[in-house]
């Protein structure tokens, strides 16, 4: 895939796309991503209105883009559809949250146990998905106060965390055992006051805002790239968004466009940045043995890295771990996507093959590293899916966390 | 072990690249395969012609690389039936027949038989196939040929939510994923086989089907049933990649898709990694030894390249000297001239580069 590279012509209409997109795979009526990209692309490129509410359909996993034997960059130009399209008023509107879970989780926070409590009725959530078109059949994830800090430390080497929404709202637990992590392997880990990586704006429609977050988000983080420090992240989605230089939302844009580059020069996701530690003989291999088998699902946004699977590599360390790298596709959450009433029947049938995969397996933990494959996991199987850096800490501890 | 150091790095997973994945893993090698995308044989099921086939007959290696890929995937559940000396004849979508001598299971069992009174299966609102075209075209064409004319076509009725358009990738897909459309099928195939030895049908039997589960269904029909390959992108093709894919991550080879080769470190003749262009600083990978088996793709990464190579299949510059000893392409040497470029060229190509490359030290063997 090359996400600067929109020449149409590059397609030859091989619909090998077709045949890897996971929505076209279980929704009968979905064009899929050939028609919904390069095609229509021809007309909206002379001006022609091809707008179309299937683009709201497309989950933005980018396995079109990966198959793509000519490098059409299919998912953007269906991102940049999605963009112009304009949607009924309730469906504007609910994806105008969605689109800002940073907004979401500083209002949800400010008195979280009564958040949590008011999103878990039962009433509440049949009055959302009647007024809002949101999904009963879901629990919003807990909401926390913000409490990832950076803390003092002796260390010299300094790497930048990136922590995202769901790091700062849902699971500063998990910020504090990544930071543990990094630490124990050497460095002072100095946590980024930044905001949304933009991703949900994308995937919602509104790159006006996605563009917004990336300029609050560079310049926030403007020194420390100036420094040469190294962005850490611990989430597979803010992790390609950075890498992308934020999705490209930035193109053109003369005094940003270069930092963006530079962004994505200095990204790395936290298995990538231990994998290559292990690779230099740097990697704290202080592991107790953890006699367990691990199912592991790699995020779609982890795979359009294209770093390989670095976790595999890192847990296949631990002593008694072993590790099966499940590849059953992808889960069909992607972000909000699942929570909107319209689109949860396709969410599912799209985890099916993951479910079904994770079931035959029978493992004693279930690790990936995305918040909402995890979430989509445990309520498609029941099984408790945890981020393979618990996994990795416990390891470290020699005790469960 | 150092987890960005293989034993061989090959590029591109067309059946050359494939066949030099496999290759290597057979030997227990570290094997990294880097593709953007399936190879083109995905378009039209990977057939090998007889022509092809006959050209390449002379060249040493050639029946032991058909044989090894016949192994490998029906080792890996989608295997490619072969016949060197009597090719088959397969019908084709425009009602003639095509002399070939190897195809997916499925294709090849779709070859033309004397004997067997055969139905092809058209599907009521699917586009791009016409069941009583096809069959009154290659009675037609049977009889010029002096053979009997064995075709019926017979319209069969699936189930009206399968989608618009109807395609065979979507029946493909609903197949993959439901077991009650598979019995749905299985029973109107039944059905249209009433009264014939076989059944032959547009290909619609899952992207991801094994010959285990395949000949399964075919037990369920109650007859023989064979595949029509249709329009792009082929289903058995596509099939093929997808589970010889599984079939080499299962054996460890890690498989780096969606992002191409944009540099090959290369210092005092010895290729030392290749760089991965994805997002961000890309990834640099280390191997033993690197097979180049896309060639748009090795053009690009070599400006001296001729597009020969030697006949330990490395690579030339104009000067006649291998670019880089631990460099191989999957070319056939003085390709320039012959031009064997089709599917058996690519599996000899493979074939050959893999087993060249494996000649190396091979150090980080998967243990």
């Amino acid at each position: 895939m090359r996400p600067d590279n929109f020449a149409i012509d590059n397609c030859l209409k091989c619909s090998v796309c077709n045949a890897a997109c996971p929505v076209y795979a279980v929704h009968p009526q979905y064009p899929g991503p050939k028609h919904l990209g390069p095609e229509l692309e021809r007309l909206r490129l002379e001006g022609l209105d091809a707008d179309t509410g299937w683009v709201e359909y497309c989950l933005g996993c980018h396995r079109c883009d990966l198959a793509c034997p000519q490098q059409v960059g299919v998912s953007e130009m269906i991102a940049r559809a999605k963009a112009r399209h304009r949607k009924p008023l309730v469906r504007a509107l609910r994806d105008w949250w969605f689109a800002r879970p940073g907004l979401l989780g500083k209002l949800t926070t400010i008195v979280p146990p009564v958040s949590n409590f008011f999103l878990r009725l039962g009433p509440v959530r049949l009055l959302m998905s009647k007024l809002m078109r949101i999904t009963r059949r879901r629990i919003f994830p807990a909401y926390t106060r913000p409490t990832l800090r950076t803390a003092a430390s002796g260390a010299k080497q300094r790497v930048l965390l990136f922590p995202g929404c769901f790091l700062t709202y849902n699971r500063p637990d998990l910020g504090r055992k990544t930071v543990e992590l990094l630490e124990r392997n050497g460095f002072a880990v100095e946590v980024a006051q930044t905001g949304c990586c933009g991703v949900p704006a994308i995937a919602n429609g509104d790159a006006a805002l996605a563009r917004g977050l990336a300029e609050k988000n560079l310049a926030v983080m403007a020194e420390n790239l100036a420094a040469g420090m190294s962005v850490v992240t611990a989430c597979a989605s803010c992790g390609y968004q950075l890498k992308s230089g934020f999705g490209g939302v930035l193109e053109g844009n003369p005094r940003l466009e270069p930092l963006a580059h530079r962004i994505g020069a200095q990204t790395y996701d936290i298995a990538e940045f231990l994998r290559a530690l292990s690779d230099a003989g740097k990697l704290n291999t202080g592991f107790h043995t953890v006699n367990r088998q691990v199912a592991y699902h790699a995020p779609c946004h982890l795979s359009s890295q294209g770093i390989g699977r670095p976790w595999v590599h890192l847990l296949r360390q631990i002593p008694g771990v072993s590790v099966n790298d499940v590849n059953a596709g992808c889960c069909g959450m992607s972000g909000t996507y699942g929570f909107k009433e319209e689109k949860y029947q396709v969410s599912m049938g799209v985890g099916q093959g993951l479910f079904e995969s994770l079931k035959a397996l029978r493992p004693q933990q279930v690790a990936t590293e995305c918040a909402t494959c995890q979430m989509q996991i445990e309520h498609g199987t029941g099984m408790h899916t945890v981020h393979p850096i618990e996994i990795l800490l416990e390891a470290y501890k020699g005790r469960p966390n | 072990m150092q987890s960005n150091r293989f034993d061989a790095i090959v590029m591109g997973a067309g059946l050359s690249g494939l066949t030099a994945a496999a290759v290597a893993a057979a030997q227990s090698r570290r094997v990294a395969l880097v593709a953007i995308g399936a190879g083109a044989f995905v378009l039209d099921a990977g057939c090998v012609s007889a022509n092809e086939a006959r050209q390449l007959s002379a060249q040493p290696d050639f029946e032991d690389a058909i044989a090894f890929i016949c192994k490998a995937t029906a080792a890996a559940g989608c295997a490619l039936d072969a016949d060197l000396r009597s090719p088959r004849r397969i019908p084709s979508l425009l009602g003639g027949f095509e002399g070939v001598s190897l195809a997916p299971r499925g294709v090849w069992k779709a070859a033309y038989s004397a004997g067997a009174r055969t139905a092809i299966a058209g599907f009521g609102g699917m586009s791009g196939f016409d069941a009583e075209f096809l069959a009154e075209r290659l009675n037609n064409h049977a009889r010029a040929h002096g053979l009997a004319p064995v075709y019926t076509a017979k319209i069969v009725a699936l189930p009206s939510d399968l989608g618009t358009p109807l395609t065979t990738l979507r029946i493909a897909n609903r197949f993959d994923r439901d077991a009650g459309f598979r019995a749905a099928l299985a029973s109107a195939l039944r059905e249209a086989a009433t009264g014939f030895d076989r059944v032959l049908l547009p290909s619609v039997l899952g992207l991801h089907s094994t010959d285990g589960q395949l000949a399964g269904f075919e037990r369920e029909v109650g007859c023989g049933l064979g595949e029509l390959a249709t329009l792009p992108p082929c289903i058995p093709g596509l099939r093929v990649y997808n589970r010889l894919l599984a079939a080499l991550r299962g054996r460890g080879v890690e498989v780096f898709e969606g992002y191409p080769a944009d540099l090959l470190e290369i210092a005092d003749g010895v290729c030392t990694g290749l760089r991965i262009a994805s997002p961000g600083r890309g990834l640099l990978l280390h191997a033993d030894a690197v097979v180049l088996a896309t060639e748009s793709g090795s053009r690009a990464l070599l400006s001296e390249f001729t597009g020969s190579c030697d006949e330990r299949q490395h690579p030339l510059s104009p000067s006649g000297a291998p670019i880089a000893r631990n460099l191989f392409a999957a070319l056939l040497p003085q390709a320039a001239e012959s031009k064997p470029d089709g599917h058996a060229g690519q599996i000899l190509a493979g074939y050959r580069a893999a087993v060249c490359a494996c000649a190396e030290r091979g150090e980080y063997a998967a243990r």
